[in-house]
């Protein structure tokens, strides 16, 4: 239903978006991730109209909308900063967009109310914005966009300015109201939490390009590449070395431990000794004691010295000391003194490797994310 | 040393022996605390002295120099027709510059307006010369000898009187009104007016639903400070008013004309109450401005494009203003290089000499703007200091004493200090003192805007900090608040030089004949059609304006914040 064909946008010389295609389904609720310029706010604004594409095409239902404005475009956007008319009550801002339809005298009456109930702010019309909190004004925010029914929501970053609570909150409700209305919502975030939990596909953007699309759990169990795996949860790096590619997997030597993981990537040839990073969620690891009893066949072990250990509520985050690196382990329990020697354990599926793109070990926000968690 | 803090700290056995010998910490204490209070009193009666000597003394001494005589003869047709000519003209002029202030703030607002550079210009040009330089352009240009309306069209008609004022106060004090408007449709953001074209409405409106209703409270703001400056307006109306009286000029006329101070101050009261009002609604509705914020900050959208109807249209119209502007101010410059204005078109240095000559007259000028803005930037400080920063009684009479001369009529200092310091106690008619004090009095109430808003942007936990590390209240002062002043006190300087060199109403009433200032001189020479040496110096103390702000902007940079357009 929206058709975004081989988009481009530069600015002063800054390729801000190039050749992005994406096809953006009836009832979907779209989430675009990436860090901030990739492109995914541009993306946003060119489906709305408020900026014109270099080159390429959009289609909404079916039809090419560049030589609609805004005003004219069957969308409605959702701000970061809520963007509601300080001078109007919550229930002239919804009428704003419906007056602008010319939509009749009583159905605006009808739907103010129904709209304000739909977003939990039944019976708040009468109030001014600034007696509204952060959460409430944003919540306008959706009425007044949902109240034009529009074909499609888009919605920019449009809980980043909301504190911690009212976020997830929101976020719930968010959901809620897509499934009863089945809105389109095209939801552009920078929180890779927030698009797991919102998103019924995910399109990760690097560079002003699709670097991968797909269902969260997707993303976050089979990234497609090692900016993927880094960008979206939480992942270990452990610089490795390719013994041997077979069609079971990659035959890699970690600080001389002999491991099989997972390709990351179906891609090109892949010669031995070529430099591997392989990444490893911090919950699928298991720790067991050094004099353990041996581990099942299949299953890869590392070797390594508990460093420290955090108590963070829901789960217990053990560092260990692996060659030179720091590993995070996740677990319900911990409980494991630092100094003691214990080895590793994960499987092989969930082991992934990449070939090393640049000169650097690994990608930095892993290492900011290890060097932080060290210092800590 | 060590010992008595041992002391002091001791388990408590030794609280006997501490009573005893007082600890050093508590003697020094005792001593910081006098100290203090001798530095903090020292510089509130300086600021209350200064502020009841110069603002109070006057104009309470004014309310009682009419008797009641003087008050019924305000009934006569002449001053009726002055109350009522002043505002007929004070609403045309105010709301004209508005208008045209708007559509230069908005215009500056957008990025997507070419020539900004030059809007920018014609917006700075009237703020930093003096006001009646414009009147004095038009006379030039539109007068019975004008340049256009003579010379161009063989006309014998002329821009004199109440249609020549009124283009001229509109060109002359538009720039406030963009000035006051700029940040708020700067801040209006884009967003906003996304909102609404995303949500279905052209630009048309949403300017019309948004713009508008959010600029509300500035356009306000701004319409009451126009009409404050208008209605009070002197040297356009005396140069170019013709026979259309307004009580500004007509207090001039009645004080140095016919030296009948009561009918005098009896016309400045009655100028004083309605810009007493104005100033105090508008204090009000920038009390009430700053609690509404106005969401939906910039953002990092891209400014809504204007379509081109209108910006083809906006550009129209501020390019036929800023032609007349280029005409008025070249005008000025041409004037002062032509041997005869309207008569021999010839060019000459002779006005420049004749304004070398009367160079005293500007360098007196330049010499007591300096001085003044000295004294008005230090008091300005101390004030707000006083003011902000201490428990003193009084502070909130001070307050007001300090910003009061926004908006007493310059005509009404000038009558005021005339009665008030014509003879003892306080006798300073004919010294260059007054001349001084009173460019003093015009500056304070801008001094000290800049000066609050600096100090309120310093952090009470610095100067706490420094006193709880164990510094005086005037080692604080001295060490910690001035050095961080130091962009307010350029800021302030140089608006106080420039609003001393250009004031002209208060200063008029105490020129002497040993000791001239441009301003009027500029006027009188005008008034007596002396246009060559009226426009020669006109220029020359324009030329000193623009030298120290230029000299200013050289040395301070980017630290100078002032006149942002």
């Amino acid at each position: 239903m929206i058709e975004l064909d081989t988009l481009n946008k530069s600015f002063d010389g800054v390729q801000a978006v190039h050749d992005l295609n994406l096809e953006i389904h009836r009832g979907e609720f779209l989430c675009l991730l990436g860090p901030s310029g990739c492109g995914k706010s541009t993306t946003l604004r060119m489906i709305a109209g408020f900026i014109q594409p270099d080159r390429g095409r959009i289609r909404i239902d079916g039809v090419d909308v560049a030589g609609y404005g805004p005003d004219a475009r069957p969308t409605a956007m959702v701000f970061q900063d809520y963007a509601i008319f300080p001078h109007l009550t919550v229930a002239e801002n919804i009428e704003f967009g419906l007056k602008a339809q010319r939509t009749g005298k009583a159905e605006r009456a009808h739907r103010i109310p129904e709209v304000l109930d739909l977003v939990g702010l039944g019976g708040l019309g009468a109030r001014r914005p600034g007696e509204l909190s952060g959460g409430q004004q944003q919540r306008v925010a959706v009425a007044r966009a949902l109240a034009i029914r529009p074909s499609v929501l888009l919605m920019d970053e449009p809980l980043s300015n909301l504190d911690a609570k009212t976020r997830i909150q929101l976020r719930t409700q968010l959901r809620e109201i897509q499934r009863d209305t089945g809105t389109t919502i095209v939801y552009v975030t920078h929180d890779q939490e927030e698009a797991l939990a919102l998103g019924d596909r995910i399109a990760v953007m690097k560079d002003g390009s699709l670097e991968q699309l797909g269902s969260g759990r997707d993303i976050y169990q089979a990234p497609a590449s090692g900016y993927v795996a880094d960008f979206v949860g939480v992942t270990n790096w452990l610089a490795a070395e390719l013994v041997r590619a077979s069609d079971d997997g990659w035959d890699v030597a970690v600080a001389g431990v002999s491991l099989r993981v997972t390709p990351g990537t179906t891609a090109s040839a892949v010669t031995a000794g070529a430099a591997v990073d392989v990444s490893v969620r911090p919950e699928d690891f298991r720790l067991i004691p050094d004099d353990a009893a041996e581990p099942a066949p299949g299953v890869q072990v590392l070797s390594g010295v508990v460093r420290d250990e955090q108590f963070l509520g829901p789960m217990v985050r053990t560092l260990v000391d692996v060659g030179d690196d720091v590993v995070m382990v996740h677990s319900g329990q911990g409980g494991w003194p630092a100094g003691t020697p214990a080895r590793l354990l994960f499987d092989s599926g969930a082991a992934r490797g990449y070939l090393r793109a640049g000169p650097s070990a690994r990608p930095p926000a892993a290492r900011a994310e290890l060097a932080a968690a060290a210092a800590h | 040393m060590p010992d008595t803090i041992k002391r002091s700290s001791d388990a408590p056995g030794s609280a006997a022996r501490s009573a005893a010998v007082e600890p050093h910490w508590q003697r020094r204490s005792r001593r910081r605390t006098l100290t203090d209070r001798i530095t903090v009193g020292t510089l509130a009666l300086y600021v209350g002295g200064l502020l009841g000597l110069l603002v109070l003394v006057p104009t309470l001494y004014l309310l009682f120099v009419p008797n009641g005589a003087d008050w019924s003869r305000l009934t006569e047709s002449r001053f009726t027709e002055a109350s009522i000519n002043t505002a007929t003209i004070g609403v045309a002029s105010t709301l004209s510059a508005t208008v045209i202030g708007f559509l230069f703030a908005y215009a500056l607002s957008r990025p997507d307006v070419p020539g900004r550079g030059v809007l920018r210009v014609m917006a700075l040009l009237p703020l930093i010369s003096p006001p009646f330089v414009v009147g004095l352009a038009v006379l030039l240009l539109f007068g019975r000898r004008g340049l256009i309306t003579h010379e161009l069209f063989g006309q014998d008609v002329s821009l004199l009187g109440v249609g020549g004022l009124w283009l001229v106060q509109s060109l002359a004090f538009f720039p406030l009104a963009t000035l006051t408007l700029l940040p708020t449709l700067k801040n209006i953001g884009s967003t906003l007016e996304w909102a609404s074209r995303d949500l279905g409405w052209s630009w048309f409106q949403t300017f019309r639903r948004v713009t508008l209703p959010l600029a509300f409270p500035s356009i306000l703001n701004a319409l009451l400070l126009v009409a404050m400056f208008v209605i009070t307006d002197f040297g356009n109306p005396l140069l170019i008013g013709g026979g259309y009286r307004v009580l500004s000029v007509e207090a001039y006329v009645q004080a140095v004309g016919r030296q009948d101070f009561g009918m005098a101050a009896v016309l400045c009261v009655v100028l004083f109450v309605p810009t007493l009002i104005l100033f105090w609604i508008q204090r009000r509705v920038l009390r009430r401005r700053a609690t509404v914020t106005v969401s939906g900050k910039t953002g990092s959208l891209p400014p809504m494009p204007l379509p081109a109807v209108v910006r083809r249209t906006l550009v129209t119209v501020l390019s036929g203003i800023s032609v007349l502007m280029v005409l008025i101010y070249g005008s000025i410059l041409l004037g002062s290089f032509t041997r005869a204005w309207g008569a021999d078109w010839s060019l000459t240095l002779n006005h420049w000499e004749t304004a070398l000559l009367r160079a005293d007259d500007i360098r007196n000028s330049a010499l007591f703007a300096t001085v003044a803005a000295v004294i008005t930037t230090i008091s300005t400080l101390v004030a707000a200091y006083v003011v902000h920063r201490t428990r003193v009684i009084g502070r909130s009479v001070m307050d007001g004493l300090a910003v009061l001369p926004a908006a007493i009529p310059g005509t009404m200092i000038g009558v005021s200090w005339l009665v008030t310091f014509n003879e003892p106690p306080i006798a300073l008619t004919g010294t260059a003192l007054i001349l001084v004090l009173v460019m003093v009095v015009r500056a304070i109430p801008v001094g000290y805007r800049t000066a609050v808003t600096t100090i309120n942007q310093i952090s009470p936990s610095i100067d706490e900090a420094a006193t709880d590390l164990g510094a005086s209240r005037a080692r604080v002062i001295g060490r910690i608040m001035f050095p961080l002043l130091g962009g307010a006190f350029t800021t302030s300087f140089v608006f106080g030089f420039l609003h001393a060199i250009n004031t002209l109403s208060a200063v008029i009433f105490l020129t002497s004949p040993g000791i001239g200032l441009g301003a009027p001189t500029i006027v009188n020479l005008a008034e007596f059609g002396q246009w060559g040496a009226a426009t020669g110096v006109a220029a020359g103390l324009m030329v000193v304006s623009f030298a120290g702000l230029a000299l200013a902007k050289l040395i301070f940079g980017s630290k100078l914040r002032m006149y942002e357009l």
